[in-house]
């Protein structure tokens, strides 16, 4: 027989053998991570590469990233203003939907669940429709003094149009949590409530498109397929700033999502985890980082229910591995399906959203049939 | 983050007074009183049904109480955060049928969720090792831990509540689906845990085989009809009125000594009078 103080007893030493497995494992597991991220790097500079301007090439982007090559004043200005921005906007977008999407389904133990699900999406489209149609937005009322009104109109584009959907679709985020929370903080009565907020959301936008002149019908439509091609450089450095941010706290919360999967609420309470507050927390992080994201992109919402799976399939269902891992996989598909819109009927561009699903839409279905037990419940 | 023997000495571990707790309208447990000394081995009985499991659930705020308090180390569980009341109480729940597949490793590592700042430390690593020596569960360290038995699984939750590195531990039926083997294992390394005297460690273990129970625990805690029916040494606990009115069968009770745990044998269902 063995006494306790000797598991905890610091002095003595441990056996070599079993720390060298852990260790091994470790590195395992961080090839693969290794691994998605020189794959995204190399697609981004591929994307790079793609453009109106012809004398810029994929061979062209490595000479002037390695230096060995001065681009004229106008190829940087391309490179800089118009498609660093557009590809960093990929990378950002993807991440933030995917890590969302991951993080979600998690804290609500349901694979169907998006960042979309709980009414972000809703949100976001009666701000978009408030905007254009009514030209009603949030910024106008007199709460804000004009410093603040111009200074937002100065910097951002659509200022009218992007402000409105990032307050409204975090409103709804809001009245979701809490009407959630009415009926108990259960992850199926956040799910309900979501769906039946965004269909009252969804009669709203309706009424008013209803009302609309084609004109505005058309701003409209053309706001909600999402496209990463409409930000600024200065616009994507603070988005990315702000996911920086928020994405330390997100990896946090792997260990309390591990232990909700296996064993459930009670397992996760008595491994010290609060399963409600830890929801509340993940449904308020993931809503903030996807209504900045949709605020400057408009829809883009097949990445976020996509990208945990097809990391799932890859490397497993251990969050600490899966979270960042979503979060690569997703920069990855956004920014191919952008290229191939880009590229396909040139200089027409397809909107990255529907890209996303009719490249993405086929391809998931691929890996859910080859490899069927793969995700779990 | 390794503490050394920080093990405070309470005269009691766990003090419950009018615990009440119901399902909505249905009642299940109402004003139970019992305190849990140190280094003992507290087994409770009743038959399906009676609210054992829900009364472990109370202890650790799984459930939650309507009233009464509970008070582990001196402090009531409502001051308590979920965290904290993790380093102090650690609760092997009956089975996890869970088809996530993660390695052994790192379901006992997660029993140091309840100290992890932000990220796991050496000292975290060598705990855990250590513990999956002295279990001797190196044979399926890496294996994933949907794919082991019923009483593997139970020895890593027990590893995973060491880690943990509580005073007091709840167990859910740890038994009831083992073979032989597995049952006299398991509940050897719950008495191994609670009878290291410079530890002072208790165990509350919901059971449903008496004759187990006599022989590991060292308080019998019976509950019949919502309250608590008796709660004593095996030797006093045990006998024949108590059998036949809780369980209603008709039964012996042998004694092999004056203070030695009895053997129940049950002869018959109770007749109906």
């Amino acid at each position: 027989m063995w006494r306790i103080d000797e598991v905890f007893d610091s002095t003595t030493e441990e056996s070599g053998d079993l720390a060298d497995r852990i260790e091994q494992r470790a590195k395992r597991q961080k090839f693969y991570i290794f691994l998605m991220l020189v794959s995204t790097a190399l697609v981004a500079i591929f994307s790079m590469g793609l453009g109106s301007s012809k004398s810029l090439s994929f061979s062209k982007i490595i000479m002037i990233i390695l230096g060995l090559e001065t681009p004229t004043d106008i190829q940087e200005s391309i490179l800089i203003n118009i498609r660093l921005p557009r590809v960093m906007m990929a990378i950002f977008a993807g991440a933030a939907l995917a890590t969302a999407g991951t993080l979600m389904q998690g804290s609500l133990g349901n694979p169907l669940v998006s960042p979309l699900t709980l009414g972000v999406a809703s949100g976001a489209s009666l701000g978009a429709a408030l905007a254009i149609i009514l030209g009603f937005s949030v910024i106008d009322v007199p709460v804000f003094d004009n410093m603040v009104y111009t200074t937002l109109m100065e910097f951002i584009p659509n200022t009218l149009i992007v402000v409105n959907t990032f307050i409204f679709s975090l409103i709804v985020v809001f009245i979701v949590i809490k009407l959630g929370e009415l009926r108990g903080v259960s992850a199926e009565s956040y799910i309900l409530v979501g769906i039946a907020i965004t269909f009252i959301n969804g009669a709203i936008v309706e009424s008013l498109v209803y009302f609309a002149t084609p004109q505005q019908l058309a701003q409209l439509t053309h706001w909600s397929f999402g496209s990463v091609r409409r930000p600024d450089l200065t616009t994507v450095l603070f988005v990315g700033f702000i996911l920086t941010l928020l994405y330390p706290r997100l990896i946090k919360y792997s260990w309390d999502l591990n232990t909700l999967a296996i064993g459930g609420d009670d397992f996760a309470i008595s491994t010290g985890v609060d399963p409600g507050l830890l929801r509340r927390k993940i449904l308020v992080i993931s809503a903030f980082a996807t209504s900045i994201i949709i605020a400057f992109t408009g829809l883009i919402g097949f990445v976020g229910l996509a990208a945990p799976h097809i990391a799932r399939l890859i490397v497993g269902n251990d969050y600490r591995r899966l979270v960042p891992s979503s979060a690569l996989i997703g920069a990855l598909l956004v920014l191919v399906a952008d290229t191939i819109g880009g590229t396909l009927f040139s200089p027409v561009v397809l909107p990255v959203g529907i890209m996303l699903s009719i490249i993405g839409g086929p391809f998931f279905l691929y890996l859910l049939l080859s490899k069927r037990s793969g995700a779990h419940g | 983050m390794a503490k050394q023997s920080t093990k405070e000495n309470f005269t009691s571990l766990v003090e419950v007074t009018g615990l009440k707790f119901s399902y909505g309208e249905k009642e299940i447990l109402n004003d139970i009183s019992f305190t849990v000394k140190p280094n003992c081995l507290v087994a409770v009985l009743g038959v399906n049904g009676t609210g054992k499991s829900t009364l472990i659930k109370c202890l650790n705020k799984i459930n939650q109480i309507n009233d009464g308090e509970v008070r582990i180390l001196g402090q009531s569980i409502e001051d308590l955060s979920i965290n904290e009341l993790a380093k102090k109480v650690a609760y092997v729940p009956q089975n996890v049928s869970t088809s996530f597949p993660i390695d052994v490793y790192d379901v006992i590592l997660l029993g140091r969720r309840p100290y992890l700042t932000w990220s796991v430390g050496e000292d975290d690593r060598r705990i855990v090792a250590r513990i999956i020596e002295k279990l001797k569960l190196e044979e399926f360290a890496f294996r994933k831990f949907h794919t082991l038995s019923g009483g593997e699984q139970q020895k890593v939750m027990i590893a995973k509540a060491i880690a943990q590195q509580p005073q007091i531990y709840l167990f859910d039926e740890p038994t009831s689906s083992l073979d032989l083997f597995s049952q006299y294992d398991i509940l050897t390394q719950i008495k191994n845990l609670v009878s290291d005297e410079a530890n002072s460690c208790s165990a509350i273990v919901a059971m449903h085989d008496i004759n187990l129970a006599s022989k590991f625990a060292d308080m019998i805690l019976v509950i019949h009809d919502s309250k608590i029916y008796c709660y004593d040494k095996p030797c006093i606990a045990l006998n024949m009125t108590t059998v036949s009115e809780v369980y209603s069968v008709e039964a012996e009770v042998l004694k092999t000594d004056e203070l030695g745990s009895p053997i129940i044998n049950v002869l018959r269902p109770k007749k109906e009078e």
